[in-house]
C-alpha cells in the first residue's frame, strides 16, 4: 500500500517532467507549420513521432498508475511489479529518445507498416524503435496482468464485472472505479497482445525478409494504438467515479445500469477501432459498418450513464470546489465535447471528408487533453493535497484552470476549423492551396503556449504538495 | 527485385504450375494482365453475324441488354481453341447465371468456316442446342474490324493451314469491353471472377499477385464471395487472449480466495 | 498432354510481347523509376533539385559518383552533397542501386530532356491562395459540432452554477429524466445510423464508371495511367498520363495502389476541400468511384504520412 503510494508519486514526477517537454514539441510543430521556424523544419517529422508516441505513452502509464493507486485501497498490487513498470518505462523512453534524436526515426506514432523500413532514417533506428515498443509493451502487459491479479485476490471475475448487481445483489460492494478498471485492464491485455503480434510480424520480416500483409498490419496497429488510447480515457473516468463523490458529499455507487454499460464497453472497445480503416475499401465492408455502429454505441454508456451520472452527482450538491474538483468536472466536459467530434468523425459518410485532416487531432486532443489530462492531473493534485493538507488559494487555482481551459480550447478550435477546411494533418508545411492552414497553426501555437503557462502554474501549486507527500511517504 | 529478362520465364513457370494444379493461385503474369486491362472500355463494332442455325443477326442484337462473353476460335484449330471453349463451358456451368445474367458467343475468325462447322464445334463441346450459346461466322472484313478493335491477331501458316493466334475471351457490355482475358485458360479463377462480375457481383479490390501468405481477405471465385483469410483470424486472437488471461488470472486467484 | 503443350505454346506466344518490352531498360525508364518521384527536368524543385542542365552545373565524375552512391558521399562529407542535403530539408537521397552504366544512361536522358525543356525559374514557390468558402458538407459537419459543443458547455455551466444553491435531489425523478435522455439519445443515434450508413462512399456494382484511371502512389508522387501500375518496375514501361483531363460530370473510377508504403489519395475539388479520398496500400488496389461534377482544377494530396516528402506529394487534374 505504502509502496504503491510512493510509486504513484514517482509516476507523477515522470509525467510532470515529460508532459511540458512534449507540449513544447507540439508548439514547435505548430510553429513550423506556421512558417516561423524554417531552419528547424527538417526535424518536424521526428519530433511529430516523439510527440505522438510520448503523449500516448505518458498518459497511458499515468492513467494506469492512478488506477493502481485507486486499487491499493481495495486490493494489493505487487510493489515489485510496480517497480518493474517504472524501470521498463524509463528504459523504453530512453530507447525511444535514442532512435528519434540519434537516428531521426520518424514513422509517426502509429508507424504504419512498411513505413518503418522505408524511410530516410537508418535501419538501426527502426530496430531500436521496435525494441523500445517491445520493452514498453511487455512491461505494461505484465503490469496490467498484475493489477488484474490484485483485483482477483478480492473479487471473482463475475463480481469484478458486477454481474451480481444484475441479479439484484450488491454484496460484495463493488466500487464503480474497480469495475471500470477491470474492464479497462482486460481491454488493455487485448490491445497489448495485438501489439505483441504486430511486433512479432515486424521481427519475422526483419529475420526472414518475407513481406507482411499491409492490411493485416494496419488492423493490428490500430487495434493496439486505438484501444490503448481509448481505455486510458476510461481509466481517467474511473478516477472521477472514485474521487468526485468526496467533493460532492454524495455517493456515486454501482448499480445495474452502470454494470450493463461498462460490460457493454468491454465488447464495444474491441471493435470500435475499425473506424480507422474506413478509407481502406479493401477491408470487408461488414467490418467498416461494425466500426460505425460500435463507435455510435460507445456514446450511450459514456453520455447517458457516466456523464449523466456525474452531472446528477454535482447538481445542487454542497460542492467543495478546488483545483481537483474543478479539473474533474472540466475533464468530464472535455470528454463529452471530444466525444461529439469523435462520433461525427466515425460517421463513414462524414469521414470521407475528415479522415486524416486536422479534424482527427482536433477531436483526440479534446478528449485527451481536456479529458484525460484534466482527469489525471485532478487526481494527482487530489492525492498530493490529501497527503500535504496545505491551505488552498482558490483564486490562484481558478486562474490556472482558466488559463488551461482557454489555452486548450483555443488550440482545439484551430484544429477543428482547419479540419473543416480539409487541411491535412501531419504536413510539415502547407501547399499554396491550403495556405490558410499556416494561419491557424500560428494562432494554435499561441494558445498552446497559454495552456503550457497554465500547466506550469499548476506544477507550482501541485509541486509543493508533491514534495510534502513524498516526505510523508518515505 | 528479380532480374527483368527472367520474368517471362518465371511467368511461364507459374502458368505451368497453374495448369498442373488447377486450384493453385491464378497465374496473373504482369504482362498479360496489363495487356488485358488495355482493352477495357474499348468499343467493339456492331458487325453482322451468321449463326449456326443459319440465321443472321448483329452483334448488338445478339447481346441484347445483357453482357456477352465472346471467345474467338476456328474449327480446324489443333491447338488452344477447343480447350478454351471447353474451359469457358466448365467455368460458366460452375458459376451459373448463364442466360439470366449473360450469354456466350464463340466467334470464328477463319473465313473458311461454314455454318456446318459451327454446329460441329458446338456438338464437339456438348452445347449444341443450348439457347444461351451462340456460334457465329462473319465476313472477313467484319471479323477484322472486331479483331482490330481489341488487338486480337491471327496469321495463317501456309505450310500447315493452321493459324497463329492468342487465346482471348472478352466480356462485352453495351458494346464495350468490360473485361478481357488473354492467354491460355490457366488462370481459371480469374475467369470465374470475370463471370461473377458479369453476374452483378462487385469485387471491391484486387490483390496484387506475389504478395504475402498471411493475408486478411481473399476473393473466392468459386463461391463469388469475399472470404476471410487466416490473417483476419489473427485479429480475433488478442480478444481471445484477453478473455483467456482474465479467466486464468481470476481462476488462479479464486483458489486462494476460497482458501482464505 | 498434347493439349497442354499446345496451351503452353499459346501462352508463350502471348507472353512474348511482354518479355520484349521488359528487357529494354534505358535511361528514360530508369529515370522514371528511380528519379521522377523526387526530381523534375525543368519543372522546378520538388523533394530534390530540378535536374534541368545539371550536367553543366557539376562535373560528370561527381554526378556519376553521386547517382551511384549518394549515401557514401554524404557520409564522407562531400562539400556539395552536404550543401544539397542541408538545402533540401535534410532529406537524404537514398542509394538507388544504380550501376555506373545506369547512371550514364540516366544522365544522357536528363541531357536530352534538358535540350527540349525550358527551365521553370519563375515557378518557384506558388503564392499562397486566400481561404476558400467552406463547402456545404464541411460546413454541416462544423456547425453540428459547434452547436452540440455549445449545448454541452451550457449544460455543464448550468450544473456548476446550481451548486450555489445546494438542495437534496430526488433520485427517482432524476432516473426518470435519465430514461428519457437514454431513449432520446438512442433514437437519435439509430436514426443517424440509418440515415448515414447507406451514404457510405463505397463503390458499388451498379455504378458503371465512364472512365477508369489507375493511380500508383509512391514516395513522393502519384502516377496516373490507363493501365495498371502495380510494381515499381512497371513505371517507365506503362505509358502514364501526364496531364489528366476529364469532362465535367464524368463518373470516374480511380483504382489506387501504392508501390511502397501506405499513402492517402485525397482528392481536393476546385474549392480546395476534400471531395473524396481513399487509402493507397501496397499489395491492394482500392476502388474509388466519384462523379466529378464541378469543372475546375482538382488536386490530390497524400493524406497518409509517408516520410519526409509527405507534404510535397501531390498531383493535379483538370475537369472541363
Amino acid at each position: 500500500m505504502r509502496a504503491v503510494k510512493s510509486q504513484t508519486l514517482y509516476w507523477m514526477a515522470i509525467t510532470f517532467v515529460l508532459f511540458p517537454v512534449l507540449i513544447l514539441l507540439g508548439i514547435y510543430m505548430r510553429s513550423v507549420q506556421a512558417g516561423a521556424l524554417p531552419a528547424l523544419e527538417g526535424w518536424f517529422y521526428p519530433m511529430m513521432t516523439l510527440h505522438g508516441v510520448g503523449m500516448v505513452g505518458v498518459w497511458y502509464v499515468a492513467a494506469v498508475a492512478c488506477a493502481a493507486n485507486v486499487l491499493a485501497k481495495y486490493a494489493a498490487p505487487s510493489p515489485a511489479i510496480g517497480r518493474l513498470a517504472i524501470a521498463g518505462t524509463v528504459v523504453g523512453v530512453l530507447l525511444l529518445l535514442a532512435c528519434v534524436f540519434l537516428g531521426r526515426f520518424a514513422a509517426g506514432w502509429y508507424f504504419l507498416y512498411p513505413l518503418p523500413f522505408k524511410g530516410e532514417w537508418p535501419a538501426w533506428s527502426a530496430v531500436v524503435f521496435l525494441v523500445s515498443l517491445t520493452v514498453l509493451g511487455a512491461t505494461w502487459l505484465v503490469w496490467s496482468l498484475d493489477l488484474l491479479r490484485a483485483i482477483a485476490a478480492r473479487y471473482s471475475l463475475g463480481q469484478a464485472l458486477g454481474w451480481h448487481y444484475l441479479a439484484g445483489r450488491s454484496d460484495p460492494v463493488l466500487p464503480p472505479a474497480v469495475l471500470i478498471i477491470t474492464v479497462s485492464l482486460i481491454a488493455s491485455v487485448a490491445a497489448l497482445v495485438a501489439g505483441v503480434i504486430m511486433l512479432v510480424l515486424f521481427y519475422l520480416e526483419l529475420a526472414t525478409g518475407a513481406p507482411n500483409d499491409a492490411l493485416l498490419m494496419k488492423n493490428l496497429i490500430f487495434f493496439f494504438g486505438h484501444t490503448l488510447v481509448n481505455l486510458a480515457l476510461y481509466l481517467g473516468v474511473a478516477l472521477a467515479y472514485e474521487v468526485l463523490p468526496e467533493y460532492a458529499g454524495r455517493p456515486w455507487k454501482t448499480n445495474k445500469v452502470v454494470v450493463i454499460s461498462w460490460n457493454a464497453v468491454l465488447a464495444i472497445v474491441l471493435v470500435a477501432y475499425f473506424h480507422h480503416l474506413y478509407m481502406d475499401v479493401v477491408q470487408p465492408g461488414v467490418l467498416l459498418y461494425i466500426g460505425q455502429v460500435a463507435s455510435y454505441a460507445s456514446a450511450i454508456p459514456a453520455a447517458v450513464v457516466t456523464i449523466f451520472g456525474a452531472l446528477l452527482l454535482v447538481y445542487r450538491a454542497r460542492m467543495r470546489w478546488n483545483l481537483a474538483s474543478i479539473l474533474f468536472f472540466l475533464g468530464l466536459a472535455g470528454w463529452a465535447i471530444g466525444g461529439v467530434g469523435a462520433v461525427i468523425d466515425s460517421t463513414i459518410s462524414a469521414n470521407v471528408r475528415l479522415h486524416n485532416t486536422l479534424w482527427v487531432p482536433a477531436h483526440f486532443h479534446t478528449y485527451m487533453v481536456a479529458g484525460l489530462v484534466f482527469l489525471v492531473v485532478a487526481y494527482f493534485y487530489h492525492v498530493c493535497q490529501e497527503a500535504a493538507a496545505a491551505p488552498e488559494r482558490t483564486g490562484y487555482q481558478k486562474l490556472l484552470a482558466t488559463l488551461m481551459v482557454l489555452g486548450a480550447y483555443g488550440f482545439f478550435l484551430m484544429f477543428y476549423l482547419s479540419g473543416a477546411y480539409s487541411v491535412p494533418r501531419r504536413f510539415a508545411a502547407y501547399p499554396a492551396e491550403l495556405a490558410h492552414g499556416a494561419i491557424y497553426s500560428g494562432i494554435a501555437a499561441a494558445f498552446a503556449a497559454l495552456f503550457l503557462l497554465g500547466f506550469v502554474l499548476y506544477l507550482v501549486e501541485t509541486g509543493k504538495r508533491w514534495r510534502r507527500a513524498l516526505a510523508h511517504a518515505s | 527485385m528479380r532480374p527483368e529478362p527472367r520474368r517471362a520465364l518465371v511467368a511461364l513457370a507459374m502458368l505451368t504450375l497453374a495448369l498442373a494444379a488447377p486450384c493453385a493461385v491464378p497465374a496473373a503474369a504482369d504482362g498479360v494482365s496489363r495487356a488485358e486491362s488495355r482493352l477495357v472500355d474499348r468499343a467493339v463494332p456492331d458487325i453482322p453475324l451468321r449463326l449456326a442455325d443459319g440465321r443472321t443477326t448483329r452483334l448488338a442484337a445478339l447481346a441484347g441488354d445483357r453482357p456477352l462473353l465472346v471467345a474467338f476460335f476456328y474449327r480446324r484449330c489443333a491447338g488452344v481453341c477447343t480447350p478454351l471453349l471447353e474451359w469457358v463451358r466448365d467455368a460458366v456451368r460452375e458459376v451459373g447465371g448463364l442466360g439470366a445474367d449473360y450469354r456466350v458467343l464463340a466467334l470464328s475468325f477463319d473465313d473458311a468456316d461454314t455454318v456446318a462447322d459451327l454446329r460441329a464445334q458446338a456438338r464437339a463441346i456438348g452445347v449444341l442446342g443450348s439457347p444461351h450459346w451462340s456460334f457465329a461466322i462473319a465476313e472477313r472484313d467484319a471479323v477484322a474490324q472486331v479483331a482490330g478493335a481489341v488487338d486480337f491477331w491471327y496469321r495463317r501458316d501456309p505450310a500447315t493451314g493452321q493459324y497463329d493466334h492468342p487465346a482471348l475471351v472478352l466480356a462485352l457490355d453495351r458494346g464495350r469491353v468490360v473485361r478481357a482475358m488473354l492467354g491460355a485458360p490457366g488462370g481459371s479463377d480469374r475467369f470465374r471472377e470475370l463471370v461473377w462480375e458479369l453476374r452483378g457481383a462487385f469485387i471491391p479490390f484486387y490483390r496484387v499477385p506475389g504478395q504475402t501468405p498471411l493475408a486478411c481477405i481473399a476473393f473466392d471465385p468459386r463461391t463469388g464471395a469475399t472470404r476471410l483469410d487466416w490473417g483476419l483470424a489473427l485479429l480475433a486472437l488478442p480478444a481471445l487472449a484477453a478473455v483467456g488471461a482474465a479467466l486464468v488470472t481470476f481462476a488462479g486467484a479464486g483458489r486462494h480466495r476460497r482458501a482464505a | 498432354m498434347l493439349r497442354h503443350t499446345a496451351l503452353l505454346a499459346a501462352a508463350a506466344l502471348a507472353l512474348a510481347g511482354a518479355a520484349r518490352a521488359d528487357t529494354a531498360a534505358d535511361g528514360k525508364v530508369l529515370y522514371e523509376q528511380k528519379c521522377a518521384a523526387c526530381h523534375t527536368i525543368g519543372g522546378g524543385d520538388r523533394i530534390g533539385p530540378d535536374l534541368h542542365g545539371v550536367a553543366a552545373r557539376r562535373p560528370e565524375a561527381w554526378l556519376l559518383h553521386f547517382i551511384t552512391a549518394p549515401d557514401k558521399m554524404i557520409a564522407a562529407k562531400d562539400e556539395v552533397a552536404v550543401r544539397l542535403y542541408e538545402k533540401y530539408n535534410r532529406i537524404i537521397m537514398p542509394n538507388l542501386g544504380l550501376s555506373e552504366a545506369d547512371a550514364r544512361a540516366v544522365l544522357a536522358h536528363i541531357q536530352a530532356m534538358t535540350a527540349g525543356a525550358v527551365p521553370a525559374a519563375a515557378a518557384a514557390r506558388p503564392s499562397p491562395l486566400p481561404q476558400p468558402e467552406l463547402a456545404a458538407p464541411q460546413s454541416a459537419v462544423l456547425t453540428t459540432f459547434l452547436v452540440l459543443a455549445a449545448l454541452i458547455v451550457a449544460v455543464f455551466g448550468w450544473i456548476a452554477l446550481s451548486t450555489r444553491s445546494p438542495a437534496e435531489v430526488d433520485v427517482k425523478r432524476a432516473y426518470g429524466v435519465r430514461k428519457v435522455f437514454f431513449v432520446t439519445a438512442a433514437v437519435v443515434l439509430v436514426a443517424l445510423l440509418v440515415a448515414t450508413l447507406p451514404r457510405a462512399p463505397y463503390a458499388r456494382a451498379d455504378l458503371k464508371p465512364d472512365r477508369i484511371v489507375h493511380v500508383a502512389a509512391r514516395q513522393f508522387d502519384f502516377v496516373f495511367s490507363d493501365e495498371p501500375i502495380v510494381r515499381a518496375t512497371d513505371i517507365g514501361r506503362v505509358p502514364t498520363i501526364q496531364r489528366l483531363a476529364l469532362k465535367a460530370g464524368t463518373l470516374v473510377e480511380f483504382r489506387v495502389t501504392s508501390l511502397d508504403v501506405n499513402h492517402g489519395f485525397g482528392l481536393y475539388g476546385p474549392q480546395r476541400q476534400l471531395v473524396a479520398q481513399t487509402q493507397a496500400m501496397p499489395g491492394y488496389v482500392n476502388r474509388l468511384v466519384v462523379r466529378l461534377a464541378e469543372p475546375g482544377q482538382y488536386k490530390a494530396f497524400c493524406l497518409e504520412y509517408c516520410a519526409a516528402g509527405h507534404h510535397l506529394m501531390q498531383v493535379g487534374l483538370t475537369v472541363e
